[in-house]
């Protein structure tokens, strides 16, 4: 029995374990380069972290320079790019820190479905990242609209062509361009758009991080050298640049693509704006629903991988709060104690701990970091583990 | 003398064992006897010093590797812990080499294999008397070897 021992599956558990033991693989090929300390793939969450911060950097010097009106956006931005001194540097950085952005969240992603990281209830930081994932993908595309080039104005048109497929879409596309055609408004609520869920970010991030007793939020330092010196590298050698300026009687038939936030738009060359309007909002439900969908394994499969949520022995707790310390998840929280506990030891406890049930992933680290008996997965008890060790010896 | 007892504790997420054991045993080395664990944080150290009172002659905890927990930490806190039984049982003349903390993924069967080889290399090499770990054994001369796992970074 193992993570992948053969056994009869679903098709999904096939497929999935699969792709887990794919994972995995790379991962070897991984190691054999870097340690295990450097991996960047055991990192991908700390390096969509480092994106966000350089993307909250340079955009705050950017945010000095524009101006949110339909003459000036275009104009502004011009300015930016070619008098201020790095000014073009900078904007690159914000755009290509975003590529980075989107690319360490979708393979954040994947890692942690693919690895069975969704499992009991880690399905919270599976929520609040999903929402993580939508913020981003809504910010660059205000990014793109903001430059107010001829394929901001080209997006601008496809996006309300999107809108207006929804029940009650044209009220909502009057909203968004704030009025019946597009003004000086419009710019304004969409750098509104833009800067509102980047700071949203912060506070889905805390959602994310809060059953997390140590999150890695930041990569080892060579990653963040490398990783930022890219950065400003591609910034340099590439420079982000707009295209023609926006004008009401142009009609821009190609423009180019940032496949990372665009592709939606790209798609529409095929499935027209209701398509694509119906395949973001699948793509959407089945990302929510990922770990409440399908499971790799059946229960009994897990065996003793789903040995039932730890259980506090109250008699024997101490109150040292070593578990308390040890859970990765912030599953146990130490309560004053009501009363004393039964052995010697726990006689004068003031402290009693107490499992959250909902926080917890059954994993088992407390029943390690216990050293009073006081801790038990109920389906894998000490005298089981205590049975099996006498039976290793004999045998 | 004949092959060293040892009893190692496995993360079922860890290395696939599927085609590598007979019952608890491991099929190369037969005197290896594996217990499965839902992850290596689970393993509560006294059990390491019981199998070791009860007649093991090393005991060994096998984690996913370093940074890649599926609970996040329990590979490091058991590390932690290993290092620390190491310490406390050394005072009592129970030698480090007899316990070790490893870490291979799913994928590195033979580096797993590898490792316990030569944990029961130095094990043979400790010629203490075949059981009876917790009874005063000789300080080895310095077990080299031992120093490579449970060490903290």
């Amino acid at each position: 029995m193992s993570v992948t021992s053969p056994e009869p599956r679903t098709g999904y558990g096939r497929l999935m374990t699969g792709v887990l033991r794919g994972t995995l693989k790379l991962d070897v090929l991984v190691n054999r380069i870097y340690p295990s300390d450097f991996n960047p793939l055991y990192y991908t969450g700390g390096l969509a972290n480092l994106f966000l911060f350089v993307l909250v950097l340079s955009g705050i010097f950017l945010f000095f320079y524009y101006e949110a009106s339909l003459g000036g956006a275009f104009a502004s931005v011009q300015y930016l790019t070619e008098r201020v001194p790095y000014g073009g540097i900078v904007r690159g950085i914000h755009r290509y820190a975003a590529d980075g952005f989107i690319i360490a969240v979708l393979l954040h992603l994947l890692r942690n479905w693919f690895t069975d990281r969704y499992l009991f209830s880690r399905d919270n930081p599976w929520i609040s990242g999903m929402f993580l994932l939508v913020f981003g993908g809504v910010i660059g595309f205000t990014g793109y609209q903001l430059v107010w080039d001829d394929r901001a104005q080209a997006l601008t048109a496809m996006f309300l062509a999107m809108l207006r497929v929804l029940p009650g879409g044209e009220p909502l596309a009057r909203v968004f361009v704030g009025g019946a055609g597009i003004s000086d408004g419009t710019l304004v609520r969409i750098l509104f758009l833009h800067i509102g869920p980047a700071s949203a970010l912060y506070v889905l991030l805390w959602w994310h991080y809060t059953r997390l007793r140590h999150p890695k939020i930041w990569p080892p330092a060579v990653w963040v050298l490398f990783c930022v010196g890219v950065v400003f590298l591609l910034a340099g050698v590439i420079p982000a640049l707009s295209g023609r300026p926006a004008a009401p009687a142009a009609q821009p038939t190609a423009f180019p693509l940032d496949v990372f936030f665009l592709w939606p738009f790209w798609l529409m060359n095929w499935l027209g704006a209701p398509g694509v309007v119906v395949l973001l909002g699948l793509l959407t439900v089945a990302g929510f629903a990922i770990p409440y969908l399908g499971r790799r394994e059946r229960p009994q499969e897990m065996d003793v991988r789903h040995a039932g949520v730890a259980q506090v022995i109250d008699g024997n707790c101490t109150g040292c709060e070593l578990c308390y310390f040890d859970c990765p998840y912030n599953a146990i929280v130490m309560v004053p104690s009501p009363a004393p506990g039964l052995s010697r030891a726990a006689a004068n406890r003031t402290l009693l701990a107490v499992v959250v049930e909902s926080r917890c992933v059954e994993c088992g680290i407390c029943i390690g970091a216990c050293p009073f008996e006081a801790l038990e997965l109920p389906k894998f008890l000490e005298r089981d583990v205590k049975t099996r060790v006498l039976e290793a010896v004999r045998a | 003398m004949s092959d060293p007892k040892v009893v190692g504790f496995v993360c079922d997420w860890s290395v696939d064992l599927t085609s590598l054991l007979d019952g608890m045993r491991l099929r190369e080395l037969p005197t290896v006897r594996v217990i499965r664990v839902p992850c290596s944080g689970f393993v509560r150290p006294s059990w390491l010093e019981d199998a070791l009172t009860r007649g093991a002659d090393g005991v060994f905890v096998l984690g996913c590797p370093y940074g890649d927990c599926l609970n996040r930490e329990g590979n490091y806190l058991m590390r932690d812990r290993v290092d620390q039984l190491q310490r406390r049982l050394q005072r009592r003349r129970v030698d480090p080499a007899r316990m070790a903390m490893l870490a291979h993924g799913l994928h590195d069967r033979e580096a797993f294999l590898a490792e316990v080889r030569a944990f029961l290399d130095r094990l043979r090499a400790l010629a203490a008397p075949p059981s009876k770990a917790a009874a005063p054994v000789p300080p080895a001369a310095p077990a080299p070897a031992a120093a490579a796992e449970g060490e903290p970074r």
